[in-house]
């Protein structure tokens, strides 16, 4: 016998399920489109040369580079590290005590504004944004979430920021930032009740590499953890996630 | 005569290029990929759209399946993977659609006597859209495409671990809001 909550999924989701009318039409839809890209698999027939193929075969190649930066991020298990980022690039992402606090009392000054309708503090890149609830949300503890992406030319021991967000949120509240067209982050934090903080983040960047990773950690405390290794040319990224409850005593008041 | 299995309407496609296999196997497929991707996007006309770059990623990507896997296992990890990654990219303003129920369900919907109401529909639309995408996809995989849990975090591309405490997690955020609507 199926618990309620899976009775009550079911029956939602068959509800919403198109009918056959529908599910047709969308049938021929990827036919229509599978149909188009079996032209490429097409024998070759023979074409006038000219620049323009040039072009093209450019532009392609830079897709495929792009899209094999991409790919190898998000399905190169083997290159994701799992150990806490213990070596010389942990300066660079660590929070120091002074920035726990303006950040906690950056959040409660919000909070004395906002009450719990403040969901997050976006504090990077110049200026502030935060993020408002149109009526009250729940009054969870503050966590403060940093992502950087380090860089380094390939044989160099030193670490270089290359890219750094860092926000407060609080805890299970989904955080969704654009940065541009082409680079967004999202996350989501919860603390897991032994000290550990879990974190799923999903970071997609143009610049200064194309990034695509999507990690689920558990944390503990302001300890880097490097999630995700990459080398593109001569050039070595790691991107570092760190996190912090800023309810800690010594931070909270 | 026997119906041909994925793995063999694959290779008629591969060796013969005959696009009715693979027309059949969009036919076997569409309907679960589809609802999957609209119970993790909450929006029709963009399930309809990710459905269909799915099926696309899928046959330009048909040299990186070896075979070693079901089809289907491979097309739903690309169904996760495509979602996910659309649910990423949606800019952070835009509310999950909630469209008028009647807008939703087409006439030739397979009528359920135990259909529920617009209001129990609408917040349970909303809880699912309160989850963060990996809980969402959690859920979706186990209680809604009633998949196994070690099939789901295989396509999930996660620990089976992690991905119990995603189904725990979002299983108890659900229960939560809907309490009221749980209760007998």
């Amino acid at each position: 016998m199926k618990r309620p909550l899976d009775d009550v999924l079911a029956r939602w989701g068959s509800q919403q399920a198109p009918g056959e009318a529908r599910l047709d039409e969308l049938r021929h839809r990827v036919t229509d489109a599978l149909g188009s890209r079996r032209l490429v698999e097409l024998p070759e027939v023979a074409r006038p040369r000219d620049r323009h193929r040039w072009r093209w075969a450019l532009g392609g190649a830079a897709v495929a580079v792009a899209a094999m930066l991409v790919l190898y991020a998000i399905i190169a298990p083997s290159r994701r590290a799992t150990a806490d980022a213990n070596d010389n690039s942990s300066p660079l992402a660590r929070l120091s005590d002074a920035e726990l606090r303006r950040s906690a009392a950056l959040f409660r000054r919000m909070e004395e504004v906002f009450g719990d309708r403040i969901r997050w503090i976006d504090d990077d890149g110049g200026d502030v944004q935060l993020g408002i609830a149109s009526d009250d949300g729940s009054a969870s503890a503050p966590l403060l979430v940093r992502v950087v992406v380090l860089s380094r030319a390939a044989g160099s021991r030193e670490w270089t920021l290359a890219w750094k967000r860092t926000l407060v949120t609080r805890c299970e509240e989904r955080v969704d930032l654009a940065f541009d067209a082409r680079s967004r982050m999202s996350i989501w934090a919860y603390p897991a009740g032994d000290g550990r903080i879990a974190l799923d983040a999903s970071l997609a960047l143009a610049a200064p590499v194309p990034i695509s990773s999507l990690c689920s950690e558990l944390l503990n405390a302001n300890a880097p953890k490097c999630v995700l290794e990459m080398k593109t040319g001569d050039v070595e990224y790691q991107v570092v996630e760190i996190v912090q409850d800023l309810s800690k005593k010594g931070l909270s008041s | 005569m026997t119906t041909p299995t994925d793995e063999t309407l694959l290779r008629q496609y591969r060796e013969r290029k005959q696009n009715d296999a693979l027309d059949e196997l969009v036919r076997r497929h569409i309907g679960k990929v589809r609802s999957m991707i609209y119970q993790m996007v909450l929006d029709h006309a963009d399930a309809d759209d990710l459905t269909q770059e799915v099926f696309c990623r899928a046959l330009v990507g048909l040299d990186e399946f070896r075979g070693t896997a079901r089809f289907s296992s491979w097309l739903y990890t690309i169904a996760v993977h495509t979602t996910q990654s659309f649910l990423a990219a949606r800019t952070r303003f835009r509310r999950m659609d909630s469209g008028p129920l009647d807008e939703k369900i087409d006439a030739g919907a397979a009528p359920d006597e135990r259909l529920l109401g617009a209001e129990v529909n609408d917040a349970i639309h909303a809880a699912l859209a309160s989850l963060s995408p990996t809980l969402r996809s959690a859920i979706v995989l186990t209680a809604l495409q009633e998949m196994g849990m070690a099939e789901a975090a295989a396509i999930s591309q996660c620990a089976l671990p992690t991905f119990y405490w995603r189904v725990h997690r979002a299983r108890a955020i659900l229960g939560k809001k809907l309490g009221g609507i749980l209760k007998p």
